[in-house]
């Protein structure tokens, strides 16, 4: 709720924050669609015993976070590890 | 000095008041509420739809078959989907190349619910000045019922949309009779409640922010840009210098241009920039600025399009090119897969085989009567005739069916036939590649091979 705020512009973790979730949820969208255009859950779901059971709606749906939760990580890694430390402001108003 | 550093430290950490985008009037306002009609209309209304007693528009993920208007498409047809989404994107940069982010302003799903929601909270809490207001006053019943009703409405919009949203993959109708008797299987609630929480989150609140710091296209939107490309832009060099004037008042006495800085175009801007300080990569392009300053311009007596569609190439005196290589080469693509999709449907034979090996039994040791290997074949008669079959097989010296040859399939469906498939003791050792062959037998022509594999006991010696 930011209607009782008087600022509405997202932090600089906030901005990362929803970066990393949208990007990474969009291209997993995206490898869920050319995935299962080649491959039919319900032969993943035959294969592992403790789902053998499930629907191809479970497949997909198991499939798809899968995939989320390995460009989120990929996303979150790349974020760290290019992360700059926050350097102290340069003294200014001496001239030499 | 200190102005120095206050900038630098804004830069990294400013923070902007609430957006509250004034309703803009005029010709694009009304093109995008058109936009809005059209595309939302399509949308809600297509789930709905039956054609030839069947769902109109139906993803079918559970039977893993798109029905799209009469036509079916089968997981195997997936390629012709993934070249008309590749040729959706060009024709999306051959668009941003010549009219710039024409997807944004009108089209984009973001634009067209934030829209909707915006429309929705005009409805219940006024204007712009009424909802800043509302937003100040302390809590009363007035603001309490209007809040109230406002996330009424826009929860059970975002909910109607997970709705149908879902409608496009599990059939709508039967869907709503579940819901309505509260028998909705458990994935099926689950993406209807994800989907309309990530309508309601992102149309109701987050707004301009996705496109800010989420979009991907708005980053990389640019590099389709170029000098020719449309652009929404404010003539400077007619409004500056700005200043405000009684109306008939003599501006060259003044000193001043055409630029009343009325602030009218901040005010409808749906992500808060100010157009006059040059392009800038949060524009959507909505157009909403245009429609406020010509509202403005008409009032004073002004010529219109001190805010306008322009080319950078214009602003700067010199000539538009609409026809560049840039362009060319979009549209080039564009009609070489557009012809790619064409020439293949055409040749297209309407008969799909897949074979699946029983991968419980390696292979069945029948004595004297040879090694017998069991397959699961999916013939797809994808015509709209039923058709009957002939199976065959060879690879392997003498090797033989033991089923029944002959199979029917009916029009544009699937049918699993199980077959075995014999080898001589002598010849069936170790792994061997064998060919099915389906073939039509009113069309000989209708011929498919499938490979696969035989196994037998590896040979010990």
């Amino acid at each position: 709720m930011n209607s009782d705020k008087d600022t509405h512009d997202w932090s600089r973790d906030q901005q990362k924050t929803a970066a990393l979730a949208w990007v990474s949820f969009l291209v997993a969208a995206a490898m869920s669609v050319v995935f299962f255009a080649a491959v039919d859950p319900a032969l993943i779901l035959d294969n592992v015993d403790a789902l053998s059971e499930a629907s191809r709606e479970t497949g997909y749906a198991l499939c798809f976070f899968f995939f989320w939760s390995g460009t989120a990580l990929s996303a979150w890694l790349s974020l760290r590890i290019t992360r700059r430390k926050r350097q102290a402001p340069r003294p200014v108003g001496r001239t030499s | 000095m200190t102005n120095f550093t206050s900038t630098a430290s804004e830069g990294l950490y400013k923070s902007e008041a609430r957006i509250y985008p004034r309703e803009a009037k005029g010709r694009f306002a009304t093109l995008r509420k058109l936009a809005m009609v059209w595309l939302l209309g399509m949308f809600y209304l297509f789930p709905w739809l039956n054609w030839n007693g069947q769902q109109a528009v139906l993803f079918d993920l559970p039977a893993r078959k798109f029905h799209i208007f009469g036509l079916t498409l089968w997981p195997q047809d997936f390629l012709y989907l993934a070249l008309l989404l590749i040729t959706a994107a060009i024709v999306l940069f051959f668009v941003t190349a010549l009219a710039g982010r024409l997807w944004c302003g009108f089209a984009c799903p973001q634009t067209v619910w934030t829209e909707a929601f915006t429309w929705v909270e005009q409805l219940v809490e006024g204007d712009r000045s009424k909802r800043m207001k509302l937003d100040k006053a302390p809590w009363s019943l007035n603001k309490l019922w209007r809040k109230s009703l406002k996330q009424f409405l826009w929860i059970t919009l975002a909910l109607f949309t997970g709705v149908c949203f879902v409608g496009y993959f599990t059939p709508a109708r039967a869907l709503a009779n579940d819901i309505a008797h509260f028998n909705v299987a458990g994935w099926t609630a689950f993406w209807m409640l994800f989907y309309s929480f990530a309508t309601y989150g992102n149309a109701a609140y987050m707004r301009e922010q996705v496109c800010k710091y989420m979009c991907p296209y708005a980053r990389f939107q640019s590099a389709m840009f170029d000098e020719d490309t449309l652009i929404i832009t404010y003539d400077e060099a007619r409004g500056e210098p700005r200043g405000r004037r009684k109306r008939g008042a003599d501006v060259t006495a003044q000193g001043l241009g055409a630029c009343v800085d009325c602030t009218m175009c901040v005010q409808v801007c749906p992500t808060g920039i100010d157009i006059r300080e040059g392009l800038q990569y949060e524009c959507i392009a909505c157009a909403a600025c245009i429609d406020a300053c010509d509202t403005v311009m008409d009032k004073m007596a002004y010529p219109r399009g001190l805010i306008r569609y322009s080319t950078e190439n214009a602003m700067a005196g010199q000539q538009t090119h609409v026809v560049r290589p840039r362009v060319i080469i979009y549209a080039l693509v564009i009609a070489a897969i557009l012809m790619a999709i064409v020439t293949s449907l055409a040749t297209r034979q309407p008969l799909i085989v897949d074979v699946l090996r029983d991968r419980n039994a390696l292979y069945r040791d029948l004595g004297r009567n040879g090694i017998e290997n069991t397959y699961t074949l999916h013939i797809i008669n994808q015509d709209s005739i039923d058709r009957d079959f002939e199976i065959s097989v060879d690879g392997i010296p003498g090797i033989a069916l033991t089923v029944d040859s002959r199979v029917r399939v009916a029009a544009g469906s699937l049918r699993k036939v199980p077959v075995a498939v014999r080898v001589q003791q002598a010849q069936a050792s170790g792994g061997h590649t064998i060919s099915f062959s389906i073939q039509a037998l009113d069309d000989p022509t209708l011929l498919v091979h499938e490979k696969s594999r035989f196994r037998g006991p590896l040979e010990l010696n």
